[in-house]
């Protein structure tokens, strides 16, 4: 049947020597090469638990005045947005597991893509001639990070609605244009009436539609580059050793997709997460305290605690962050003069630099994502929170500046030892004498 | 099979999110079982090599060429199409400029001379019912709920207030309104540390002192709150005698 069905399609789009060529490509066995197909499942699992909460949601800034099931509400008068989630939550069947899904595959996703980036990073796989995927993979970071947020930002809770005033507030800082910016982004100053049809636009229709085309550009290069590859028996430059398409890495990975399904399963029918009817209706003149954004965004929270004023360090410092990954690649090359083509992969201490660079840059953010939640902290040891920012302020230089020399110091001392082991590879011929080959590593 | 029918029996009984997520999980987990046992059990484990292909031949410049040889002054040509081109960007981008409202709002607020002090509820106060120590969220009369107009009503101990002389007549009996909007990124400053008379901005701890007319004494907020003059009218309600003392909010 399957194959029918196959040569039917294939007859119809002369496509019978490439489809036969396309179910044996080989695809590199290796737990980490997973990582980006998580993110790919789960942003499947995104767009149809989207399109289910789609339809209930209204964007809409209009009053109205709560009739539903939650008693603490009766009577209030709130958006029709922040209605009808709380009418999706507690009304529609199956409503509060497909949005708890839609929620945690979102943070599945972000952490997917960034452990998935640190594998490129860490491994070298971004260098000849991988250099545009990597481009396309950080756009597709920051589009997943825009369009978390947009989310986040959607169901017009408290924590929600004071997120959106922030952002205001980062984009009026930037000097000369900002006021415009923010006028031409929010249709006059937040809240408005008019910004939550905007996000609803943007965050259902814009971004996904980008995401999707950046994903069919990182998979199509990737199709057309082939994998890399650990280096290996076999492994060399110019090939690329793995199991095929068909039949054995596509059911490997449709395992994984439903593995990654269940999970996210599991947890938004068992696991709450932002119950937004707690936090209650957004109201200018109300903020929740403590506060913490969704992940993903915790290191520009950190950022503009203990950071110097918000055109810095919410503006300035991530768009020169990520302009120096974008261009890290080029750099790298011109740095060590390295323009050739690779195929095999680095382990992490082949290149002691770069691995001590990855590690200073992931544990600076990862300080500001600690300090994005200082004033729970404070709450929880008893610490004035303006202590904890000079603390964070002093471990922001020092972690970075430790862990990075660590880093380093560690990849030379495993070369070291490696290099100071001898190599060879056995082999027993057919008369049964024994042949000494060094070992490529 | 059985998890699928698990989810869908607690679909029609409406048995809450946690039963259809077991549901749903179960079902997904067994799939996810079967796939990866059926791959490891009865697939052939094979090992395929794919070549990458050289480098092919780099384009030429011939096979760039736009226009052939007949055609003089091609680089004027070419100049005129890049300048049109980067002129219906630049008009393309102009319509951008509807996305903002007409005039700015962001400048006025409800507060002027004369102008009464209400709660969120709509009711004026009173001077001398202002407790020391609590700190109650106002408006403008006719602009309640604004986000730009809103601002903190507090009581202070006047011989501790060491504000600038010519804010010296603001607070009748103590009574002290600053504007309700954070100069760092504009979350409300909604908490009040009575026992030190400062001001606390639950987003990112910025502290202004209250009786040092909202200088921020610690947190990323650079400048103070503006202060909002109070007097009180001849029926003994606090109103406005101005607008605030500086730009509302970040930026």
């Amino acid at each position: 049947m399957i194959e029918r069905s196959v040569n039917w399609l294939a007859g119809r789009l002369h496509a019978e020597s490439a489809l036969r060529k396309a179910l044996r490509k080989a695809f590199p066995d290796h737990w980490s090469f997973m990582l980006g197909e998580i993110a790919l499942y789960c942003f499947l699992i995104l767009v149809a638990t989207g399109v289910f909460l789609g339809v209930p949601f209204d964007p809409s800034d209009a009053r109205v005045v709560y009739r539903g099931p939650y008693a603490p509400l009766a009577g209030t008068s709130i958006s029709a947005a922040y209605a009808s989630i709380l009418h999706i939550s507690f009304d529609v069947r199956a409503g509060l597991l497909v949005r708890q899904m839609h929620h945690w595959a979102a943070l599945l996703f972000t952490i997917a893509i960034v452990v998935h980036m640190m594998r490129i990073f860490f491994t070298g796989a971004f260098r000849k001639p991988r250099e545009i995927n990597w481009m396309v993979g950080l756009t597709l970071f920051v589009l997943a990070l825009a369009t978390g947020f947009t989310g986040y930002s959607l169901p017009d809770d408290l924590l929600s609605g004071t997120g959106l005033k922030i952002t205001e507030g980062i984009v009026l800082s930037i000097p000369l244009v900002g006021p415009l910016l923010a006028q031409a982004i929010f249709g006059g100053p937040f809240p408005n009436g008019v910004f939550e049809s905007r996000l609803f636009f943007v965050h259902v229709v814009l971004l996904p539609l980008a995401i999707f085309a950046a994903i069919g550009a990182h998979l199509t290069i990737l199709w057309a580059q082939k994998h890399s590859q650990f280096p290996g028996p076999r492994r060399t430059e110019h090939n690329v050793v793995g199991s095929p398409l068909w039949p054995n890495y596509a059911l490997k990975s449709t395992g994984l997709l439903c593995a990654v399904a269940a999970v996210l399963a599991l947890l938004g029918g068992c696991v709450q997460i932002n119950p937004v009817w707690i936090y209650g209706p957004y109201e200018a003149w109300q903020a929740a305290a403590p506060a913490q954004p969704d992940w993903f965004v915790g290191w520009l929270e950190g950022a503009l605690r203990i950071g110097p004023g918000p055109f810095w360090s919410a503006v300035v410092a991530p768009l020169a962050g990520f302009l120096f990954w974008y261009a890290y690649p080029f750099f790298e090359a011109a740095l060590i003069k390295d323009h050739r083509a690779h195929q095999l992969l680095d382990r992490p201490r082949a290149a002691p630099l770069r691995t001590a660079l990855g590690t200073a840059v992931f544990s600076f953010v990862a300080v500001l994502f600690c300090a994005g939640s200082d004033d729970l902290q404070a709450y929880v040891f008893h610490t004035p929170v303006e202590r904890l920012v000079i603390v964070y302020r002093c471990l922001l230089v020092i972690v970075p500046a430790a862990l990075g020399f660590t880093a380093y110091r560690l990849c030379r001392e495993l070369n070291e030892r490696t290099d100071a082991l001898h190599h060879v590879l056995l082999t027993r011929g057919a008369s049964g004498g024994y042949e000494e080959r060094p070992l490529i590593r | 099979m059985l998890g699928s029918a698990a989810f869908i029996t607690a679909y029609v009984k409406n048995a809450g999110a946690a039963w259809e997520g077991i549901g749903a999980g179960v079902a997904l987990a067994g799939l996810s079982a079967f796939a990866l046992i059926y791959a490891q059990r009865f697939v052939r484990p094979q090992e395929v090599v794919d070549e990458i292909a050289a480098a092919a031949a780099p384009v030429s410049a011939r096979d760039l060429d736009l226009a052939d040889e007949r055609v003089s002054r091609r680089t004027a040509l070419h100049r005129l199409a890049a300048a049109a081109v980067g002129a219906l960007a630049c008009a393309a981008l102009v319509p951008l400029r509807s996305f903002a409202p007409a005039r700015r709002r962001a400048a006025a607020n409800g507060w002027a001379p004369g102008v009464r002090v209400v709660r969120e509820d709509g009711t004026p106060i009173k001077a001398h019912d202002v407790d020391v120590g609590s700190a109650t969220t106002i408006f403008p009369q006719h602009m309640r709920g604004d986000a730009g107009a809103q601002a903190t009503l507090l009581r202070v101990e006047p011989s501790l207030l060491a504000l600038p002389p010519e804010r010296a007549t603001w607070t009748p009996l103590g009574c002290i309104a600053y504007s309700r909007v954070c100069t760092h990124v504009g979350c409300p400053v909604a908490l009040y540390r009575a026992a030190s008379q400062q001001l606390f901005c639950p987003c990112h701890q910025s502290t202004f002192d209250v009786v040092r007319a909202a200088t921020p004494v610690s947190g990323p907020a650079e400048r103070p709150l503006p202060q909002l003059p109070l007097v009180i009218d001849r029926e003994g309600y606090l109103a406005a005698s101005g607008g605030f003392s500086g730009p509302v909010g970040p930026g």
